[in-house]
């Protein structure tokens, strides 16, 4: 299992869009993916999830990877917080 | 002018024939309502049904969600696009699923409330955090909630109507099809659709007159008026005056008077007059289908199509246990004869996880080739067939689709006996007996038929597919629609090659295409020496009645005619001179069917 620290960049924060993304990218791998934030823990492969957390900009959130999959993932998912959610076109 | 035309009789609106037949009903519309949730608990024997209600919805708005995500994707909406995808995660949720079936077992909830408490248990998550900026973003989840709910509802209202229902509706799907035939409703008009659909082959293989692309049916039709659906004339007739309705109820009488003739028919052996037999399968597509394989008395299962089993589930990943109680429920339905599995057998298009269009997917991309790049896809596949021949020993038949190499053939057997000794290992008893077999529908296949009859226990020709192949034809296509011609001599002399190389070898040959549903098109092929011949099973009755009612020389006869004959006229006429005896046979049949 590995753990990653990320902060919300984009300004809208975590809403339906980057959630949808998080979770499309998250069930690509095998590796089971929780996000924790102020004490909660949720399933990261659960868009409602990603939703009650109402994470804005500036959010700190941790993402926990664990399988035999976890590095790719963990590298995949935490571009998306850093490059702040932009779609790649095409 | 509406108003008026709303109360005016007799109005003919012209379609498209999906399924041929004639019927007289009431009409109702079948349209989207508002959301109703009944909170009462059921009994613990309806759980399953309403988990089955949940799952169903699921897939539906689903496939409907894909195709608005699609259709935005195609005209560079992007907004729309991101909003559909996320509604599809929405729907497709885990925690969300396993809430909704946890309310299910724990509540005794039908589907519709425990669908709507997992939904407010969230909107109430995202409203108790009062800086949540997504409050005002609640109606992305109420709009996923609300079509899931209308969509369990809408399977509940079908079983409400009577039972001389004609649905109207814009389109429908599969499994609405597959509720409306388990209420008896006696026919179908839809404003949209396609030939090919799915819905249009469920509602063939029921039985059920279909009609699309009736444009103005929902602005014409008013709910309980009495309505004609005329497959043979390609139109439908709103609120018929006494004469018309007169006049089609005699039709409808003859029809009848037909299909009780052609019943008597279902208890006489299949053979020609001449006394050879000709085995008349059964293709089946899907569970309901399986009692009508004792009904129209068909030998056995000649084509099992297991491809329903994965648009139920909506991806690449089959359910093996659902794959093994399909097929546990083939076998157990058609008593002792032999079952003919085929492996999956779609195209990449048609697997929801692969966005990758192909320039060419009928070349591309499917069956065979398929499941030899996805060995999980196959070996689950196989798993569930051998754990099932184990059950019924010595009726197993697997055909392998979209052969176009020996190679391919070889890597199938050699996973098949990889399972095979897996199970053995593991104690499960198997089938040493099973037959493994082509599916010829690639030319190159026919082409070469001497070379793979040493290596094949069975083919088995998918006339659909060869044709295409061969002539070079998509059968989807409307432009070139007329050059679809499945008895055009190229596809018989390829069918003939296979025949022949079959025989010589030892190796049985039966045909599996719909095309041997058509009498004229089942005695051709007799005449070229096929003697299985498998199709939809309510239409057994027909091909067994021209079966038995001609000998093998004129069979034989017809298929050189045809194989001789060189441009369409010339096919024409040799149909229509035997159309003419044809039907001078079965007026002396029906004569003397009423004297004795």
């Amino acid at each position: 299992m590995i753990k990653k620290k990320v902060t919300v960049q984009n300004a809208a924060g975590i809403h339906a869009r980057p959630a949808s993304l998080i979770v499309k990218e998250a069930t690509r791998f095998a590796s089971d993916f929780h996000v924790h934030m102020y004490g909660y823990r949720i399933n990261g492969k659960s868009i409602l999830g990603l939703l009650t957390l109402a994470a804005e900009q500036g959010a700190e959130l941790e993402l926990e990877m664990d399988g035999p999959d976890e590095q790719e993932a963990m590298e995949k998912i935490a571009s998306l917080f850093s490059n702040g959610f932009r779609l790649e076109e095409g | 002018m509406q108003e008026e035309q709303a109360h005016e009789s007799n109005i003919k609106l012209t379609g498209i024939t999906a399924v041929t037949g004639l019927v007289m009903g009431i009409a109702r519309l079948y349209t989207r309502g508002n959301i109703n949730i009944n909170p009462e608990p059921v009994e613990e024997s309806r759980l399953p049904e309403e988990k089955k209600k949940f799952e169903q919805a699921r897939m539906t708005v689903g496939m409907t969600m894909e195709r608005l995500s699609d259709f935005a994707d195609s005209r560079n909406d992007s907004d729309t696009r991101d909003i559909m995808n996320a509604h599809y995660e929405i729907l497709n949720d885990p925690e969300l699923e396993a809430m909704v079936l946890r309310l299910i077992d724990e509540k005794s909830y039908r589907a519709e409330k425990a669908i709507y408490d997992a939904f407010q248990h969230y909107i109430d998550l995202i409203k108790s955090n009062e800086k949540s900026f997504l409050v005002s973003r609640l109606a992305d989840l109420r709009d996923v909630r609300d079509r899931m709910i209308l969509n369990v509802q809408q399977l509940a209202v079908i079983a409400s109507f009577g039972k001389d229902a004609v649905m109207v509706a814009e389109d429908v799907s599969p499994i609405e099809v597959i509720t409306f035939a388990r209420n008896g409703v006696k026919g179908i008009i839809c404003t949209e659709g396609g030939l090919t659909s799915h819905a249009s082959i469920i509602a063939n293989a029921m039985g059920i007159p279909m009609i699309i692309g009736a444009k103005s049916a929902l602005r014409t039709v008013q709910d309980g008026d009495t309505i004609i659906l005329d497959g043979f004339g390609q139109s439908v007739i709103v609120r018929p005056d006494d004469e018309t309705s007169s006049s089609f109820t005699r039709v409808i009488k003859w029809q009848k008077e037909e299909e009780k003739f052609l019943r008597k028919v279902i208890d006489k052996p299949s053979e020609t007059l001449c006394g050879t037999r000709i085995h008349l399968q059964a293709n089946i597509d899907f569970e309901d289908e399986v009692l009508n394989i004792e009904k129209y008395r068909a030998e056995g299962i000649g084509l099992l199509r297991t491809d329903t089993l994965l648009m139920n589930s909506g991806s690449l990943a089959m359910d093996q246990n659902r794959q093994e109680e399909f097929c546990q429920t083939a076998y157990a339905g058609s008593g002792s004869a032999p079952v003919t599995v085929r492996l999956l057998d779609v195209g990449g298009d048609k697997l929801l996880n692969i966005k990758a269009k192909e320039a060419n997917p009928f070349l591309g991309w499917r069956g065979v080739r398929i499941l030899l790049d996805r060995r999980e896809l196959l070996q689950s596949q196989l798993e569930a067939i051998c754990r099932v021949a184990g059950r019924y020993p010595g009726r197993t038949r697997i055909l392998v689709p979209m052969i176009s190499n020996l190679d391919e053939f070889l890597e199938v057997k050699s996973e098949l006996a990889g399972i095979q000794s897996l199970l053995e290992k593991r104690g499960v008893p198997i089938d040493r007996k099973i037959k493994l077999g082509i599916m010829v529908e690639v030319p190159s296949v026919a082409i070469q038929v001497r070379m793979y009859a040493a290596h094949t226990d069975f083919f088995s020709i998918g006339t659909n597919d060869l044709t295409q192949y061969t002539l070079a034809v998509d059968r989807g296509n409307n432009l070139i629609a007329s050059l679809y011609q499945p008895l055009h001599p190229a596809v018989l002399a390829l069918i003939s090659m296979t025949v022949h190389a079959g025989s010589e070898s030892g190796v049985p040959v039966a045909v599996c295409g719909e095309l041997a549903s058509d009498p004229f098109a089942a005695l051709v092929l007799a005449g070229l020496g096929v003697r299985e011949l498998s199709m939809t099973p309510r239409l057994i009755p027909k091909v067994k009645q021209a079966v038995r009612l001609h000998d093998l020389d004129e069979m034989k006869a017809l298929s050189k005619a045809q194989m001789d004959s060189s441009t369409r006229a010339d096919r024409e006429a040799i149909h229509k001179e035997w159309q003419d005896k044809y039907e001078l046979k079965l007026k002396e049949e029906r004569s003397r069917a009423i004297t004795l």
